[in-house]
């Protein structure tokens, strides 16, 4: 393992996809060692799994079985290429560049709430429904305000204030 | 901090991804018969009229002590990945300070400075917890703390106070500034000093209606 630390802001670790894929294999070899260890040790397959393995070992490569399998499988596996290459957003924002060498990153969330507290705190809001990337926050308002214009600036001056450090567009929705 | 490798995690789904689509495409040219029209590939490729019964058979030798050993291996793989999903701190050495000629004087456990330059954070108005780890070496320190603000102070100001007094700190203790601070901010109400962050959800209703765009630029380091 490295020592040097991994920065804070990240991509997206791919974490379920391996937890998926890990369940998926103790699955399969846990399987696997009780078929071929009956088989090893008796000379014949488990009686409970006698019937599938016939119906599996019979059916001819050429069947629509075997095609859907390969259609299975071609899935997955492009599945899992697009979740090892594509990079995925990042879960926090960097933000208040300083002299200090380093980054400082506040979670999406955080920033998402800072906003919505920001804007329902506006006479006449009666809801308010925040979504942050890393590019843009999209601010969804329930409100009988007739001007929107109140709600923009709030929000504004509430990512303004943090100096986000890549530029963020943020959408107001009334 | 504690964090998983997305690396690993990449390279693992690469790998299995590319044996999926490696099993499709043999199954796939069983299907199309590329093996009759190809001679020379019956080795790998298999006859659309073959079943894995048929293989099985012809194979059995080395297949079946193949296919235990790689049950077995399955199984080995699929616990050390759950393992790894675990999330884990970056390993820490003690720290060493030397005098000018590069005698070694004392040595210092990284948790403790940690603790104290954590202690110490917590002191600026509006911080209501800060966890620091300490990593690197003397002569390059990296700090990385997490820190928990309050919405109702005054964020900005507070960051840079941490920022700041977390680099002097190290300056102070060592003799140097360190190479790198870095900061991961959770801003809490003050009565959910534990809570992480609530995920805003209140009501739909999104009517069409003022749809503006305004771009934020960024600013300049504070004073």
């Amino acid at each position: 393992m490295t020592a040097t630390p991994r920065p804070l802001r990240r991509y997206p670790t791919r974490a379920v996809a391996v937890t998926l894929l890990a369940i998926v294999l103790v699955l399969l070899g846990a399987l696997g060692i009780w078929l071929l260890g009956v088989l090893i040790v008796t000379g014949a397959w488990p009686p409970e799994a006698g019937a599938a393995i016939h119906t599996i070992g019979g059916s001819r490569l050429d069947s629509p079985q075997a095609l859907t399998a390969a259609i299975v499988f071609a899935v997955l596996g492009l599945v899992m290429l697009l979740a090892a290459f594509v990079p995925g957003t990042p879960s926090r924002i960097q933000i208040l560049s300083d002299d200090v060498p380093g980054e400082t990153v506040v979670p999406n969330r955080d920033l998402a709430r800072r906003i919505r507290l920001a804007v329902e705190h506006l006479d006449g809001v009666q809801s308010t429904r925040v979504r942050v990337t890393s590019r843009r926050a999209e601010v969804n308002v329930r409100a009988v305000l007739d001007d929107a214009a109140p709600i923009r600036a709030a929000s504004d001056q509430a990512v303004a204030e943090l100096r986000p450090t890549a530029p963020m567009r943020i959408r107001t929705i009334k | 901090m504690r964090s998983i490798s997305g690396t690993r995690n990449r390279v693992v789904l690469t790998v299995f991804g590319i044996l999926a689509l490696v099993a499709a495409a043999w199954l796939c040219f069983a299907h199309l018969g590329v093996a009759a029209r190809w001679p020379q590939a019956e080795l790998i490729l298999a006859h659309g009229s073959s079943t894995p019964g048929s293989i099985a058979t012809g194979h059995r030798v080395w297949l079946l002590p193949v296919s235990a050993v790689l049950a077995v291996l399955a199984v080995v793989i699929g616990i050390a990945l759950l393992a790894t999903q675990v999330p884990a701190q970056t390993p820490t050495s003690t720290l060493r300070l030397t005098d000018a000629e590069g005698n070694q004087l004392a040595t210092l456990d990284p948790d403790v400075l940690g603790r104290a330059l954590g202690e110490h954070a917590q002191q600026i108005p509006g911080v209501l917890d800060a966890d620091v780890r300490v990593s690197g070496a003397t002569s390059a320190l990296w700090l990385q703390a997490s820190v928990g603000v309050s919405e109702d102070a005054e964020v900005p100001w507070t960051l840079d106070r941490v920022r700041q007094r977390l680099a002097d700190d190290v300056e102070r203790a060592l003799g140097r500034a360190p190479r790198q601070v870095d900061v991961l901010v959770h801003l809490r109400t003050k009565g959910s000093a534990g809570n992480r962050g609530v995920v805003p959800s209140a009501g739909a209703g999104r009517d069409r209606g003022i749809e503006t765009s305004t771009p934020t630029a960024p600013q300049g380091s504070a004073a």
